[in-house]
């Protein structure tokens, strides 16, 4: 008797959205069928970069289902403000360290999982490890996919969407969704009345840090220039989704914009590396003179973007987070600054950091020369 | 046949000259495709035009000519030969066909350098962020060259000892390596990967000035040697048999290796390859004579990274394919074809 009491209250306590639709049938982006029967409690994650995203579903705590996710101890201005807020992160088992490779299967199922929510080509587990997958199936462990990273434009939206389902967490998902896609149809919308030659650019990965120069083509952030208009002069020549290109390449097609993706720390900045730094903690001076400097080198001079000051800097990690959207802003600004001039990546920054997460990531995500993110 | 032996002794020096003379106009032909070889529209005639006048060419193509292409061509040039000079130190010093520059785990030292500074130093202020992995990639080569010639010398040169500590010194610095990459994050091993397979483009004047600077203080030392090299050539036993002291020798040859090893690594990342197969094509084109062959393992090494360089640009215009891809891709070919056409042992 008392057993069905506890059983009885212990239901009542649960959310209403969690019990009534199980048990509930998704499709993830690979394709795969999950069935979802009883509400999802422990969850582990690909990357410990996911609890930046969490937050749209979590609204109360991103972190207090998560119990297994990867060593993410290089995310080291996210990870502070989230201990901060949340010190029971620090409760969360690593299974891995930052490869799939480096995971531990036993680890994995020995933290019980009801969930595991992995990423289509992330830098933890992913659908190529098949053993791992029919593993921790077997234990019980229901899997999904989502993917914010190998196709955005197509799997974003569709992923938030399963998400919301598999975590019981449809309205607050949706909410998310609505805004994404209401940005997303306005550009497409406005969009339509361009007429004329697609102004060229160039995407580079990591200036500064890497060799010059990585070009982002049809992969990562590359898709979102074709989207809103642009040539993107990478795609045209690239044999994979980013390709290395050489300086001369640059000088020699001068495209009308350029953009850098940002990486790294303000530690490498002080040092004296030519990169661009944006992200949580960062101020729009910081941001505006790491960009300077970024295209401060003769050759980058030359360049017609950065002469016009339509050289930007766009946060590296958007690549793979659902939060691209902001990217995408940033891109149609700057290819067509008149077109979206009432458009401002700050103001989407604040509008997820007020209403889409538990703790605000407040920063600078886009920067230009000519001061208009 | 009955020729007397000076006059084919004489007829094998011109011949051999030649060949010398022909490995030079090769290389300098390709050091000019390189000069040529771009993804902009600057033409033959401009770019020789631009060489003699810089005034001729606009801000945009002077910089393409004297800031991009001109370092990378010569740093191909000379970092070729300064590998295919190490190469043939090592193959003939150490007795053993197989050794080449990185045989002595000196290239694997700078790997694990530049892995240290990509990984861990990314925000040092000691040497500056800029050039804080051609820094610790050369501090480690030299390091690993200190150990070299100190256990050399403790060793009294002898030949096996110094190639299974080369080794030994390879498998550690690449298990530590390893170990970096392990717990470290998904970009700085890609960084360390590009690193590894070779970019020739990152280089401007300051780093041309200074590899060749140390290319041509080596240089004399070894071309002293080539009388010597070519009678250790004949055996460890001939040569000690002649007054020659082997382990003296093999001490100073380590040093030259290590440090050409060294600077040729630092700038560019490792560029494999080369430093096998240069000495042993130019060795199966002019023989023995290290008076010839020695000049001739650096111009052979020097064609080979040359061509190389004007592939990376141009199998795809405007895309870089690494340029350690390439030599391999070219350098095996070319051997396989002299090995079968002179059916000779190596």
């Amino acid at each position: 008797m008392i057993r069905f009491i506890l059983t009885i209250a212990c239901l009542l306590l649960l959310p209403y959205n969690q019990l009534h639709s199980m048990p509930i049938t998704v499709e993830d982006v690979t394709g795969r069928t999950v069935t979802i029967e009883k509400p999802v409690e422990r969850i582990i994650i690909g990357e410990g970069r996911y609890l930046a995203w969490l937050g749209i579903f979590e609204r109360e705590s991103p972190v207090k289902r998560v119990v297994g996710m990867l060593n993410d101890l290089y995310h080291s201005p996210f990870r502070t403000a989230l201990l901060q807020k949340f010190p029971e992160y620090k409760n969360i088992e690593i299974y891995g360290e930052q490869s799939a490779e480096s995971v531990s299967a036993e680890k994995m199922i020995s933290l019980k999982p009801d969930l595991a929510i992995f990423g289509l080509a992330d830098h933890g587990p992913t659908a190529r490890n098949k053993e791992l997958i029919s593993l921790l199936e077997k234990a019980g462990v229901k899997v999904v996919f989502i993917d914010f990273r190998m196709n955005p434009l197509k799997n974003t939206l569709p992923s938030l969407s399963m998400l919301a389902k598999v975590l019981g967490r449809e309205k607050e998902g949706q909410i998310y969704i609505d805004y994404y896609q209401s940005k997303l149809d306005l550009i497409k919308e406005r969009l339509k009345t361009v007429k004329g030659k697609k102004p060229t650019a160039f995407l580079q990965a990591h200036p500064g840090r890497f060799d010059c120069c990585l070009g982002m083509a049809d992969g990562m952030l590359g898709p979102y220039l074709e989207f809103v208009g642009a040539e993107n002069i990478s795609s045209k020549i690239a044999p994979g989704p980013t390709a290395m290109h050489t300086m001369e390449f640059l000088l020699s097609k001068n495209p009308d914009i350029w953009i850098g993706t940002a990486s790294g720390t303000l530690k490498e900045f002080k040092a004296g590396k030519s990169m661009i730094l944006l992200g949580p903690g960062v101020t729009m001076e910081l941001a505006q003179s790491s960009l300077k400097r970024a295209v401060g080198s003769k050759a980058m001079q030359n360049l017609n973007a950065v002469k016009t000051g339509r050289a930007h800097g766009i946060w590296h990690s958007l690549y793979n987070s659902p939060f691209n959207i902001v990217a995408v802003v940033a891109f149609a600004k700057w290819v067509h600054p008149e077109l979206f001039k009432d458009l401002s990546t700050q103001e989407i920054m604040q509008d997820i950091n007020k209403q889409f997460l538990p703790f605000p990531l407040e920063g600078v995500y886009a920067v230009s020369l000519n001061n208009k993110p | 046949m009955n020729q007397p032996l000076s006059a084919l002794y004489r007829r094998q020096l011109i011949l051999k000259t030649l060949i010398l003379i022909g490995l030079a106009v090769l290389a300098f032909f390709f050091l000019l495709m390189d000069i040529f070889t771009g993804p902009s529209d600057l033409t033959i005639q401009k770019t020789v035009s631009g060489l003699i006048n810089p005034g001729s060419l606009s801000t945009t193509e002077r910089l393409i000519l004297w800031d991009i292409r001109l370092p990378d061509a010569l740093i191909a040039i000379v970092i070729g030969g300064m590998l295919g000079l190490a190469g043939l130190e090592t193959q003939t010093g150490l007795n053993n066909p197989l050794a080449s520059p990185f045989t002595l785990g000196i290239s694997s030292a700078a790997v694990l350098g530049a892995s240290i500074a990509i990984i861990l130093f990314q925000g040092t202020t000691v040497a500056g962020a800029e050039i804080a992995v051609p820094t610790l990639a050369l501090t480690f080569a030299l390091c690993a060259s200190v150990l070299i010639v100190i256990f050399t010398a403790m060793l009294g040169g002898e030949q096996s000892a110094i190639i299974l500590f080369g080794l030994a010194l390879m498998f550690l610095c690449g298990a530590a390596t390893s170990a970096l990459q392990y717990l470290s994050t998904p970009e700085a091993v890609q960084q360390i990967v590009f690193w590894t397979i070779g970019n020739l483009t990152k280089v401007s004047w300051r780093e041309v000035i200074i590899v060749t600077s140390v290319f041509l203080l080596v240089l004399p030392f070894s071309l002293r040697h080539v009388w010597v090299m070519t009678l250790l050539r004949s055996g460890e036993m001939q040569a000690s048999s002649a007054g020659i002291d082997v382990g003296r020798l093999r001490l100073f040859l380590v040093l030259r290796v290590s440090l050409l090893s060294a600077f040729s690594v630092c700038f560019v990342g490792t560029i494999g390859f080369i430093g096998l197969v240069g000495p042993h094509i130019a060795r199966l084109l002019i023989g023995e004579d290290h008076r010839f062959l020695m000049p001739g393992a650096c111009l052979c090494g020097a064609v080979i990274l040359s061509f190389s360089s004007v592939l990376t640009k141009a199998i795809i215009p405007g895309i870089l394919i690494p340029v350690g891809i390439i030599t391999s891709f070219i350098g095996v070919p070319i051997l396989m074809v002299l090995i079968i056409k002179r059916g000779r042992q190596l």
